[in-house]
């Protein structure tokens, strides 16, 4: 039995036994509710560091849309740069929440309920942050409107053979069920919360937001059922929504993007990152809220291991791109010279940082005891996420700078506004992601406690 | 570790009337057998790998069945060994004809014999060692699952590669090798749905009723997760190649569509539409009379789809009595093994 509840069958002591998980339940409640409660000081610092980026995102936006989009570096022959990537990025870290939340769910495995929360608070804020990029990469962001069919007087609509259409699409039914996914876990929590505020202002808001909810069996009946439900329309959601985003690249005729691994490899990059995101996230928070009790080593030896697999599928779609390419050579003259330039050409550096930080770094986690150190977990997740940021710029920017013409190759350097912006993003993120710690219960509390029962 | 004598005999009784077969005919009717052989032999080991990794206890029932497949690929090696020794690799692979002056590194002749020879004989000790650890129930079972799922991963993709691609140089695709082993896998779930009709009462018998039939739901709820997984992999290999409609590539299709024309589109129903249909009813997860015929469909989806693959190349000839009869000596081989096999020295030998 993990470590994290009670043995409340040991020994033939059925009283006692109850009587220890009725105090371990009311405990944890207090342990979790208590990371909720008044924010320390150091709150307030991070969130001013959250909001200074913001600052910072803002500022350049706001550049960018008076001076026009050439404020930004994009332009002939990479007309598709930080911006495109950073939006791949964000919807990769979109990804893992469901995945944690709706498949680890209907598979039953328990360590999810550690997780599941964050990760799909996670979800819900990384979609918000990549959804602002198409938008900032429109330029003039004024004619967004354009982007969706409505009946117009030039009978203009938007081209449904596009991916990027079916993007809008993909992405925003994601988005909408992730949310109302998260928002009914919720609801039981919320409705402890009405309970255990004393404040009258909290007692009304959190009272709506748990929808009259008083935990009768009927209630409970109705909640499992609709929370499967869910989980179950959720599930090819995750495969779907970036495999779309993949084929926003797929479908074009550029060597290094039209590729037909390019779905699968995808989705399992994104689930990559996103555990690299929860880990990142999940550790300190653990730490500065008390948690250790209720989140185990041992639910992150599992998340690790779920890092180690998605890593190695990650490493062998590198491996078969690059052996193919390599395979078809003079057969196919542009694969062979677009994979020559990613490994030896002008950005070299950035896809060498990737194989390093997304193909040996995590090689480590073969070692049960560094899986198991969480300081060691920590300090892998950030150069994964930061080898992931770097296979989409090599996806997208590489495979645009070398093109099928010599006259039209050409090297793309980030401006500083896009780095403001892609700064920008990060504490939009982390703005969001800091209030929702002082909210919500970070760990759902009824789900654990049904692992008591 | 090693076959018993009767089980060798047997191969090499098999892999004479098949070398018998194919002397008649000159074509790619023992390529087809392979491939088809290759999965089935491999996939239920990879089920149970999955599995053992993932702390599954739904395997249990089915785990000394689904090991007892291993020494196929002993016999699909055997066969790689024919092949190569009739020189039908010169006869269909346009790279690996007498006097060709094509030259490639990876399309060499003697590098292809050497490296297949060598993956189907890592795979077949792999598989051994993992079976002897998992079924004594070891430490050593998760270690060597890992090892059992690289070895799998790696030999499906080169046979992917080197048995089916390389007759279409320079056409490639990226998701071929994926493509090869999630195949494999769903082979493997379609022998444990046979298998448990087959057996169906004597599982009942020797398990306890509850535990086995929560087992049976399990896997077969995996095997409806897996024929929408592999019509994924289908669809993302298929709406790339169609959408970029680039001629070297789609002709892969547009090739297949002319020979065979609305036939091919039998290949999603058999292996997605109809599994996922009778599947999704929880009542005919668990009725045995039925699931031994999705099992059964998905194996002759997995032929049929490999006839396509095949059956349209010009260098590859397929005589239908000559391609039918040696899959049902491989199939007779493959069922009488399985039948025959006891793993009970190796469950209890230290």
């Amino acid at each position: 039995m993990s470590s994290h509840a009670p043995n409340v069958n040991a020994e033939n002591a059925p009283e006692r036994d109850q009587t220890y998980a009725y105090n371990y339940k009311e405990q944890m409640e207090q342990d979790v509710f208590a990371a909720i409660s008044k924010p320390k000081p150091m709150f307030f610092v991070a969130l001013l560091i959250s909001l200074g980026c913001v600052g910072i995102g803002a500022y350049s936006w706001t550049q960018q849309i008076v001076y026009g989009l050439g404020e930004a570096g994009i332009t002939n022959p990479v007309g598709w740069g930080v911006y495109i990537t950073d939006f791949v990025f964000w919807v990769g870290i979109a990804h893992s929440g469901t995945l944690i939340s709706a498949i680890l769910f209907l598979f039953r495995a328990q360590f999810r309920n550690r997780f599941n929360r964050t990760a799909e608070a996670m979800t819900v804020f990384a979609v918000l942050t990549a959804g602002l990029f198409p938008l900032i990469h429109l330029g003039r962001v004024w004619f967004a409107y354009w982007l969706f069919p409505y009946p117009n007087q030039r009978l203009l609509w938007v081209n449904f053979k596009s991916p990027l259409v079916w993007d809008v699409f993909a992405v925003s039914t994601y988005l909408t069920v992730s949310v109302v996914f998260w928002y009914i876990g919720l609801v039981p929590d919320l409705a402890i919360a009405r309970r255990i505020k004393e404040s009258k202002l909290q007692k009304t808001i959190y009272g709506i937001f748990s929808l009259g909810w008083t935990g009768t069996f009927k209630e409970w009946q109705h909640y499992n059922q609709l929370y499967k439900f869910l989980a179950a329309l959720a599930t090819p959601l995750v495969l779907s929504v970036h495999s779309v985003v993949s084929w926003d690249f797929a479908m074009g005729v550029v060597y290094g993007w039209h590729t037909t691994i390019f779905a699968p490899y995808f989705v399992a990059g994104a689930i990559f990152s996103g555990c690299a995101m929860v880990i990142t996230l999940m550790v300190p928070m653990r730490k500065i809220f008390s948690l250790e009790k209720y989140i185990t080593v041992d639910d992150f030896e599992k998340l690790a291991k779920l890092l180690m697999l998605t890593g190695l599928i990650v490493s062998y779609a590198y491996i078969i791109e690059l052996a193919l390419a390599m395979y078809v050579g003079h057969g196919n003259i542009y694969e062979y010279e677009q994979f020559m330039y990613r490994m030896t050409g002008d950005y070299a550096w950035a896809y060498w940082i990737m194989i390093g930080c997304n193909v040996i770094s995590p090689l480590a986690l073969f070692i049960r005891g560094l899986r198991r150190n969480l300081l060691f977990l920590f300090f892998l997740s950030i150069p994964i996420n930061i080898g992931m940021w770097f296979e989409r710029f090599n996806i997208i920017v590489i495979s645009l700078a070398k093109d099928f013409d010599p006259y039209s190759f050409g090297y793309y350097t980030p401006s500083m506004i896009e780095w403001g912006i892609t700064i920008g993003s990060f504490g939009w993120f982390f703005t969001f992601f800091l209030l929702f710690t002082k909210t919500i219960p970070v760990i759902p509390v009824t789900e654990l406690k049904e692992e008591v029962e | 570790m090693f076959p018993k004598m009767q089980v060798l005999i047997a191969f090499l009784a098999g892999a004479v009337v098949i070398g018998g077969l194919e002397l008649t005919f000159e074509g790619g009717s023992l390529l087809y057998c392979m491939l088809f052989f290759a999965a089935v032999s491999m996939g239920p080991i990879a089920v149970v790998a999955g599995a053992d990794i993932s702390g599954g206890k739904w395997i249990k029932p089915y785990k000394e069945t689904m090991f007892s497949v291993r020494h196929m690929i002993l016999f699909v090696l055997i066969l790689f060994l024919v092949f190569i020794g009739l020189k039908r690799h010169e006869l269909i692979y346009f790279w690996a004809e007498e006097g060709t002056e094509f030259h490639h590194t990876w399309l060499e002749k003697n590098f292809y014999i050497l490296r297949n020879v060598l993956l189907l004989a890592i795979s077949w000790v792999v598989a051994n060692v993992y079976a002897k650890a998992s079924l004594q129930e070891k430490d050593s079972k998760a270690f060597w699952a890992i090892m059992w799922v690289f070895s799998f991963v790696i030999t499906q993709t080169i046979i992917a590669f080197d048995w089916v691609m390389s007759l279409e140089f320079p056409w490639i695709s990226t998701l071929f090798g994926a493509y090869f082993f999630v195949e494999a896998f769903y082979c493997g779930l379609a022998f444990a749905a046979i298998y448990t009709s087959l057996r169906y009462q004597h599982l009942l018998e020797v398990h306890d009723e509850k535990t086995f039939k929560k087992s049976m739901m399990d896997m077969m709820t995996m095997f409806f997760g897996f024929s929408i997984f592999w019509a994924y992999q289908f669809f993302s290999q298929y709406i790339v190649i169609w959408y970029g409609n680039i001629p070297e590539e789609v002709s892969y299709f547009t090739r297949r569509l002319d020979e065979f024309g609305g036939w091919l589109y039998i290949i999603p129903v058999i292996l997605f539409v109809t599994p996922f249909w009778i599947l999704i009813s929880r009542k005919m997860k668990a009725n045995p009379k039925v699931i031994i015929w999705v099992g059964l469909l998905v194996w002759a989806g997995i032929l049929v789809e490999r006839f396509f693959m095949l059956g349209t190349h010009h260098d590859i000839h397929l005589s239908p009595i000559i391609t039918t009869a040696e899959v049902l000596v491989a199939a007779g081989v493959f069922f009488w093994v399985v039948k025959n096999q006891d793993d009970t020295a190796l469950r209890t030998d230290p």
